[in-house]
């Protein structure tokens, strides 16, 4: 994931603002790292650089 | 309810059905279709443009040709087939995600576009009401959908596996969520088969 894409991102369930840890990254992309949603405590993982943005019932 | 109108049971089947779905798809959805698609939400070179359901690319590749790979956002729900696009169209971006609650702030796109996905939403009004939320004011939002068959026969059986909605209801779901100057183009593959799917494509207005 582009690290400017932050800028558009939010929690799917409640579109607050999400943390992001990251775990393994480049210049411009994220490759490894987790985006956090402190009101739900949802963690949504990015795995191989793509985000997992779906509801954890979904998963 | 149908068989794959539920998002796990639809995950099943693209896992499986992915291996052969790049040559099944086309029979039923054209380049025609898909450059009707993405004229109908009426986007420009460098616009940002959501698609909804990118399933393994076949709509990606028209969008990204009119407006820039790297202005496309996909999101589906299946990594099996989302894996195909996302090496097919490397600097778009990709995000494993639902419909019906999209991970985007309000505002952020200039059109959403979602082709042959809201068969497979339980709640469609949730999902174009999602679309049209992270729409920019004046930017389109476009669904092309599995006609309901006239056919009572075909109707039962196609409803036994998904949603087909007629394009009616689809109006109907485009008004409900305050979309306005709803365009409609009912279209197919074939002669034979010209009103296989309906394209609908409404504008986002201010509340």
């Amino acid at each position: 994931m582009r690290k400017k894409l932050m800028e558009i991102l939010c929690c799917p369930l409640c579109k607050g603002d999400l943390e992001l840890e990251i775990d393994e990254e480049t210049e411009e992309e994220i490759i490894t790292g987790k985006l956090i949603c402190e009101k739900c405590d949802i963690i949504y993982p990015i795995e191989e650089g793509i985000p997992n943005m779906l509801p954890p019932e979904l998963r | 309810m149908g068989v794959l109108e539920d998002k796990k049971r639809a995950r099943i089947f693209y896992r499986y059905f992915s291996k052969i779905y790049d040559r099944i798809n086309p029979i039923f959805y054209s380049d025609d279709m898909r450059r009707c698609v993405v004229d109908m939400a009426e986007v420009k070179n460098g616009d940002f443009v959501l698609e909804v359901g990118c399933g393994t690319g076949f709509t990606t590749y028209e969008i990204a040709s009119r407006v820039g790979e790297e202005n496309v956002v996909a999101v589906d729900l299946t990594p099996e087939q989302m894996m195909k696009a996302v090496k097919r169209y490397p600097s778009a971006s990709f995000f494993r995600g639902d419909a019906e609650n999209l991970p985007f702030r309000d505002s952020t796109f200039d059109a959403s576009i979602s082709a042959g996905s809201i068969e497979y939403w339980p709640n469609p009004v949730k999902g174009i009401t999602e679309m049209a939320r992270v729409t920019k004011e004046g930017g389109r939002v476009v669904i092309l959908a599995p006609r309901k068959p006239n056919n009572i026969l075909a109707r039962k059986f196609a409803e036994s596996i998904m949603l087909f909605p007629s394009t009616q209801q689809c109006v109907a779901w485009f008004s409900q969520v305050g979309l306005e100057d709803i365009r409609v183009v009912e279209t197919g593959p074939y002669s034979f088969w010209s009103k296989l799917v309906v394209i609908i494509s409404g504008k986002v207005v201010q509340p």
